[in-house]
């Protein structure tokens, strides 16, 4: 890279001594460097579209999962006092646990509920 | 937001709910798991956090969620949210020019900022030259894959290492005990997912023990944590800058720290073997005291429990040791939340670096590091008799929940009797004793959960291997 800027240096300067300044624009010598990408490549997990939604709500059992961080709780309660007002035909379910949900526990809740709502409390 | 995405698989919609400071954060994290388009509503930052003490103080902000929460249950999908469409990002070599060289690098610098490839300080250019000059500290494969590291799981190799130490400042004979940092920060049942990505402030340290520390001069003595050592410095920084790389790391985005990670280079330095009277820490192990070796573990914010030492004050083992157990102990007010895998995931683990001076009085008064692990397992417990109902009740749900080992359980039934005690970590080998700095020196404790949140453990130890510009860290 040094040499290539070197060359640069040297074929500006010839240019500039020798020719007219009107003929010859003094260009500017080009250095060029070329680096290697530090990134790591990503291998895409399968892709996925969500699913299709409920229109009606009545008679369906929607389930709430809070991963136990500090007054999500709080939150979660209110809004389970509010969906029973505003739907009052749909059942509310709730659900703990931790930041990972494992695969069993998914299968569980998702056995359970005709839908969900996921907050962690972040 | 495994779960969203799990249940969202199963074939029940869902919706997701974050503050709109985490909403770029959720939105990552859903495409990691394959769910592009998750259906995420957010609540406002200002809000939440301040208001979530109770139902009372929180209700304005569930009325106003509420009505978002049933309609993203409700509402169609849009073609937009119908359709994902994977991207594939280009990962060539990157040119640049200017009209001088100090002008290209600097050009360089700027590409590299805008792409969130760099840490913000200036970058060594990852020229092809550059590269090959590095890999000559290894006889290992530029391609071989050592693993991916979280959030984005991108692709570590040896060459991407490389390139990154290239990019630090590191040396070629740095290489191989940034590999070997590498291979432990990336095994599977190491969690870095937590220690790079969490609002907390959680770091990692980085330990070199055996000989080729002193080959690649890390420094052990006075200053170990600070700066003006080539090695210390280039080491950990490189290791930085791998996690942003492959991991996709940045600031508010996917790393949600919210006071940020002090010492983002970490905290490398090297076990004093000069003034230890035992073994290297790697030992304990289970590797040989010739191998050298790297230990990464996740610790808190920062090295912050000092034990005492030092030239300021006098001290005495016995106080210092008194310290240590008054640190262990403080996590006993977590104890009735200790829960697997959860914001408050379980008992801790102590990284514990002895002063040299109080090192060398322990051994002469008879005690190596066995010894003072089980010493101080055993004064870090609480009597029965003063357990509360709800520690209790914790201990029973960890035993019956296989939380605590097998091994462990007949110990904590036997603490939940009358004349009893209750051990606040779950084993002797959660201490972990090294040995570093200089004389005078200050005996300091690193913490975490011994577990991880989002895989088993928090702590790896590898040997380096396929060295070839050291005389250790050579052969496989």
């Amino acid at each position: 890279m040094r040499k290539s800027a070197w060359i640069a240096t040297i074929t500006a300067a010839v240019f500039m001594s020798v020719g007219s300044p009107a003929v010859l624009a003094p260009a500017a010598p080009e250095v060029s460097l070329t680096v290697m990408n530090p990134r790591g490549e990503i291998a895409p997990p399968p892709l996925l579209a969500i699913r299709a939604r409920i229109s009606d709500l009545s008679g369906k059992k929607i389930g709430i999962y809070w991963n136990g961080k500090a007054g999500g709780n709080h939150f979660w309660n209110v809004i389970e006092q509010l969906m029973k007002e505003k739907l009052p035909k749909t059942a509310v379910l709730r659900y703990d646990g931790a930041y990972e949900v494992s695969e069993t526990e998914a299968l569980k809740i998702a056995s359970e509920v005709d839908a969900f709502l996921y907050g962690v409390g972040d | 937001m495994s779960g969203y995405t799990r249940i969202e698989k199963l074939g029940k919609p869902g919706v997701l709910v974050c503050t709109d400071n985490f909403y770029l954060d959720a939105l990552s994290a859903a495409e990691d798991f394959g769910m592009p388009k998750a259906r995420l509503i957010t609540l406002p930052a200002a809000d939440f956090y301040r208001l979530r003490t109770s139902e009372k103080a929180i209700r304005p902000v569930a009325e106003a969620a509420v009505d978002k929460l049933i309609d993203g249950l409700r509402r169609p999908l849009s073609p937009e949210e119908a359709s994902v469409t994977a991207k594939k990002e280009a990962l060539e070599p990157v040119a640049v020019s200017a009209d001088s060289y100090a002008h290209a690098v600097r050009k360089f610098n700027e590409v590299f900022l805008a792409n969130r490839w760099s840490d913000g300080l200036p970058l060594v250019p990852p020229t092809k030259e550059a590269v090959q000059e590095m890999l000559k500290g290894t006889s290992r494969s530029p391609s071989e894959v050592i693993g991916t590291v979280a959030p984005k799981n991108g692709i570590v190799t040896i060459e991407k290492i490389a390139i990154n130490a290239v990019m630090a400042g590191a040396r070629p004979e740095y290489l191989p005990v940034i590999i070997a940092a590498m291979e432990g920060f990336t095994d599977p049942a190491y969690d870095d997912l937590h220690i790079l990505t969490s609002s907390g402030s959680f770091n990692l340290a980085i330990m070199v023990s055996g000989p080729i520390a002193k080959e690649i001069n890390v420094n052990s003595g006075i200053g170990m944590l600070g700066y003006g050592w080539q090695a210390n410095s280039t080491i950990g920084r490189a290791v930085r800058l791998i996690t942003i790389n492959a991991g996709r790391l940045w600031p508010a985005e996917t790393d949600m720290a919210l006071i940020g990670r002090p010492s983002s280079q970490f905290y490398v330095f090297a076990e004093n073997h000069d003034l230890s009277p035992w073994d290297p820490f790697h030992v304990s192990q289970g590797f040989k005291p010739e191998d050298s070796c790297v230990t990464i573990s996740s610790v808190m914010s920062s090295p912050g429990n000092n034990f005492g030492g030092g030239a300021v004050e006098p001290w005495t083992p016995q106080q210092i040791l008194d310290n240590i157990t008054r640190t262990l102990l403080s996590s006993r007010p977590a104890m009735p939340g200790w829960k697997r895998g959860g914001p408050n995931p379980g008992p801790m683990k102590h990284i514990l670096i002895f002063q040299p001076e109080l090192a060398i009085e322990l051994d002469r008064l008879g005690h190596k590091r066995p010894s003072l692990q089980k010493l101080l397992y055993e004064r870090a417990t609480i009597p029965y008799e003063q357990l509360t109902p709800a520690e209790v009740a914790s201990v029973k749900r960890r035993i019956e929940s296989g939380e605590i080992s097998p091994d462990r359980v007949p110990v904590f039934r036997e603490a939940l009797k009358p004349g009893g005690k209750l051990p606040i970590l779950d084993g002797p080998e959660d201490i972990r004793i090294a040995v570093a700095g200089g004389i005078p020196g200050y005996t300091f404790g690193m913490m975490y959960y011994r577990e991880g949140l989002y895989a088993p453990t928090s702590d790896q130890t590898r040997k380096i291997r396929g060295a070839t510009l050291t005389k250790a860290g050579r052969g496989n």
